[in-house]
């Protein structure tokens, strides 16, 4: 773990993150389109022309769809059943992902030390009702493939760095997401096309042993075969 | 007058006998060359700076014999005492009734005339006495020495003259005449050990000298010369259990011997001293021994001239008057001679083996946090092995009043002359939190070697101890104020959730967390009157029930008593620690709190993922954490969430905080 942290060290140091301030804008909007500014929680209706801040959050609902500009040059087309964080429209160099994924790897490190300090306490102090039988479950929601949606826009569009952060929260939050296809393969795809090879190899491997079918098997091992040669 | 003829003959026959030189030390004798190596009492003869050596008290007596058919026993050589004090001083003085030297001239007187011979015989008596001598040292640098010593000289000559008167008959009549003379006389000497092997020592002789009378000119030729003269010596250690050393002097005079421990505190020593001009070149060889106990030392010595004419305790005439010597301590007529000595050190007896450099202390003391210097080191010792061997130092630490006893470091092993750096902790008592203000307490540092039980080097340093509520500014240490377990805090906590338990039950189980920590924040919130600017914020942290009972404070403040009402309910909590690099006195700490949510159960508290952090509790478990803004309290727990959330986005989603280090996320419960 030593190994890691100096990584990041060294990585922050030679690397400095790029927060261009762009400007985004909405070119036009079909149907229904949102937006969430900031930390909110709730959702107003999205108009083309308006402005849109990095903190931004919009979705497009079932047959609706939006353009976004970046410094009214790029154009991102957002389709339907979409979530995008304004955020993640933005490239992501190699280095940049490589210090985010070794952070992410860290923070995955189970925390082992305890040498003293406060412990909390295993039991709260609620007494007189049994609460172990019940508990709540989310159900299926549309948030996670909307945001899955998401994560593909971006590979789309190019932005593989913020891409592959946004799928794998997607997947840590909804992890079922994670056992299709269609979705993995997208981190696998963006990994190779940042040039991080082994990581996509990695993600190929981790998805071979998902159940796939005939040819969905087919083509992950047809990447793998790829990537090892790359790597050789 | 009668016309006889008057004829006056003197006639001189010296019978000689030489007393206590200035070889009074045996361990000098049988060295040779004393120099660098004196350690003892006796260096106010060899280099005074050498007293610096003395332990504490140190006493010493010494007697010697001559070795010559005439035989006479066993003589009192000399007595005294020195004393080191403060550290890096040291007197001695000294009463030393064989330091003597005495010449017995006969001569006889013959009177004739033409018709008879008159004959008589009488004794001129010449002694040289240095009786007396003190001296003093002072260490001036750690491995350098300084000393200046003085000897009172007195000398005395006694004689019978004859007078003469012619009348009707002739007369002669006589009268036995004292002539004394006395003075002081300075040595300066100085010792640099330049490292445990090696030492170098000087010394004027003679440098100063306090004269109190003098010979008048008709005997001053029995007087002794008083010549300045600078004597050099070094010291080596080529093996642990070897020294050897070298004396020079300005008169072309040189000494080489050698020290071998042969074990057990025994030792056996052997010196060659030679004259380049002097016949024959080699003027004398010594041997000895020595055995050393931590309280006494005994030296004996055998000193052994190569040319014994005029060594016998009878001399020639021309022999005494050809040779102006210049003190007590070499001459002609010195005797081969055996010499024993006794030392005892009195007070501390324990040699020292190593030494404090400096000491650096690393923090100060912060009373809340007082156990982690327990743990933690407080400072360093820079210790030096100032000993010929390798030492087992432990290094002790003590503060009066805040602590019980001094705290003792592990054994480190210090090879000679080798410096290491010891770490020291402090166990400090309760009682440091009853410390309200800032205060400056002189702290003790020990440092004991091998397994004496006595301090090897004692020091003092400072140690700034702030009060209970100071803080250094460091969130790690901020966990220290965070009392769950206070009765407050537990009376408070319990009341509010019992108070809410239909409402709680209500709940479900995944939600408990939440809805606890949401109960706490706004009861906790309308108890407040008011919250500080956390730009205002200074380094001092309430604890939770001073914030609970005063009803207000600032960000700390709040985060640390937030942070110990959730915890007191076994709710996890991590502090944000924000410096940005820009605006560092923008500073501030929040908190965010483990709801023990799955992270794809996040959406039932927020479908806005901005709005909380996805990591691993204390089981290692992901969960679902939200980001808490304390100091919007006043305001209730969503404000307080949504600004928490809001800060935590832009600082490590927005911005790189969390890359770049400027922003930290701490487990309370893993901050060690």
């Amino acid at each position: 773990m030593n190994q890691h942290v100096v990584l990041i060290i060294l990585l922050s140091l030679i690397i400095s993150v790029p927060l261009v301030a762009a400007t985004y804008s909405v070119k036009t909007v079909k149907g229904t389109v949102e937006v969430r500014h900031g930390v909110a929680e709730v959702w107003v209706p999205l108009k083309a022309g308006e402005r849109l801040k990095p903190d931004d959050t919009i979705r497009t609902g079932k047959g609706s769809s939006a353009v976004v500009t970046i410094d009214g040059e790029r154009t991102i087309r957002v389709p339907a059943v979409t979530i995008v964080e304004i955020f993640d429209l933005r490239s992501m160099d190699q280095d940049e992902l490589i210090l985010k994924l070794t952070m992410e790897f860290i923070r995955g490190i189970p925390s082992d030390k305890r040498d003293g300090g406060l412990e909390t306490p295993s039991t709260t102090i609620v007494h007189g009702t049994d609460h172990s039988k019940r508990g709540t479950s989310v159900g299926e929601t549309p948030f996670g493939l909307m945001r899955m949606n998401g994560a593909r826009v971006l590979f789309e569009h190019a932005f593989y760095g913020t891409c592959v952060l946004r799928a794998k929260e997607v997947f840590r939050v909804y992890p079922d997401l994670q056992k299709q296809f269609s979705h993995r393969s997208i981190v696998a795809d963006a990994l190779e096309k940042v040039g991080l090879v082994r990581e996509a190899l990695n993600e190929y491997t981790a998805l071979s042993n998902e159940s796939l079918s005939t040819g969905e098997k087919a083509q992950v091992e047809k990447s793998i075969d790829r990537l090892k040669k790359v790597i050789r | 007058m009668t016309d006889r003829t008057l004829q006056l003959t003197l006639l001189l026959l010296m019978a000689m006998n030489s007393f206590g030189q200035h070889l009074s030390s045996p361990r000098g004798i049988s060295l040779a060359a004393y120099t660098a190596a004196t350690n003892d009492i006796h260096s106010l003869d060899w280099n005074p700076a050498g007293l610096i050596f003395v332990k504490d008290w140190e006493a010493s007596f010494s007697n010697f014999a001559n070795v010559n058919p005439n035989f006479n026993g066993l003589i009192f050589g000399t007595a005294g005492i020195a004393k080191r004090f403060l550290g890096g001083h040291t007197v001695a003085i000294r009463y030393a009734d064989g330091n003597a030297v005495e010449f017995i001239v006969p001569t006889l007187f013959v009177l004739t005339d033409s018709v008879s011979r008159l004959e008589t015989s009488f004794d001129k008596m010449i002694s040289h006495r240095e009786r007396f001598a003190i001296g003093y040292a002072y260490r001036i640098a750690d491995n350098i020495s300084v000393g200046a010593s003085a000897r009172f000289r007195e000398e005395t000559v006694s004689d019978t003259r004859y007078f003469i008167s012619q009348d009707t008959v002739t007369l002669v009549s006589s009268e036995v005449i004292d002539f004394d003379a006395s003075s002081w006389l300075a040595d300066v000497g100085a010792l640099w050990e330049v490292n445990p092997r090696w030492r170098i020592g000087i010394v004027a002789k003679n440098l100063l000298r306090v004269t109190e009378s003098e010979f008048s000119e008709e005997i001053e030729q029995f007087g002794l010369a008083q010549t300045r003269f600078a004597r050099g010596g070094v010291s080596f250690m080529p093996l642990r259990s070897l020294s050897v050393a070298l004396d020079f002097d300005t008169e072309e005079r040189a000494a080489l011997g050698y020290e071998w421990n042969l074990g057990n505190n025994f030792w056996i020593r052997q010196g060659v001293f030679a004259d380049q001009n002097a016949s024959p070149f080699i003027q004398a060889v010594s041997v000895g021994f020595g055995w050393s106990s931590p309280l006494f030392q005994a030296d004996l010595s055998y000193l052994r001239f190569v040319d014994q004419t005029n060594r016998t305790g009878a001399g020639t005439l021309n022999a005494f008057t050809s040779v102006r010597w210049e003190s007590p301590d070499w001459n002609p007529f010195t005797h081969d001679r055996i010499a024993f000595s006794l030392k005892v050190h009195l007070g501390r007896t324990h040699e020292q083996l190593a030494k404090i450099e400096y000491i650096e202390i690393l923090s100060d003391v912060y009373p809340s946090s007082y156990q982690v210097y327990a743990y933690r080191p407080l400072g360093k010792v820079h210790v030096r092995n100032i000993s010929g061997k390798p030492v087992q130092v432990k290094v002790g630490f003590f503060v009066d009043r805040l602590m019980e006893r001094p705290t003792e470091s592990k054994p480190y092993i210090i090879q000679p002359g080798q410096t290491i750096q010891i770490p020291f902790t402090a166990v400090f008592t309760p009682a440091i939190r009853s410390v309200t203000e800032m205060i400056i307490r002189e702290a003790e540092v020990f440092v004991s070697a091998a397994i004496a039980g006595d301090y090897d080097d004692r020091s003092q340093a400072r140690v700034l101890v702030h009060g209970r509520n100071d803080w250094s500014g460091d969130v790690l240490q901020l966990r220290y104020f965070v009392t769950p377990e206070d009765p407050e805090v537990l009376q408070f906590t319990r009341r509010k959730l019992v108070q809410y338990k239909d409402l709680l039950a209500t709940v479900p189980e995944n939600l408990q967390s939440f809805m606890e920590a949401k109960i706490l924040f706004n009861e906790f919130s309308s108890r407040l009157s008011y919250v500080h600017d956390p730009k205002k914020s200074s380094d001092r942290v309430q604890y939770p029930a001073e914030t609970l009972d005063l009803r207000g404070g600032d960000c700390d403040d709040m985060t640390v008593c937030y942070s110990s009402l959730l915890i007191s309910v076994g709710i996890g909590v991590a502090y944000i620690d924000v410096i940005p690099p820009d605006r560092p006195q923008e500073s501030h700490v929040y908190l965010m709190f483990d709801t023990g949510l799955e992270p794809q159960l996040a959406p039932l508290i927020s479908e806005n993922p901005k709005r909380y952090v996805v990591r691993k509790n204390d089981q290692g478990k992901e969960t679902v954490w939200i980001p808490i803004e304390t100091t919007e309290s006043l305001r209730g727990f969503d404000a307080a969430w949504e600004l928490g959330a809001k800060e935590y986005f832009n600082e490590t989603g927005l911005n790189p905080g969390l890359i770049e280090g400027w922003v930290q996320v701490v487990d309370v419960h893993t901050i060690f």
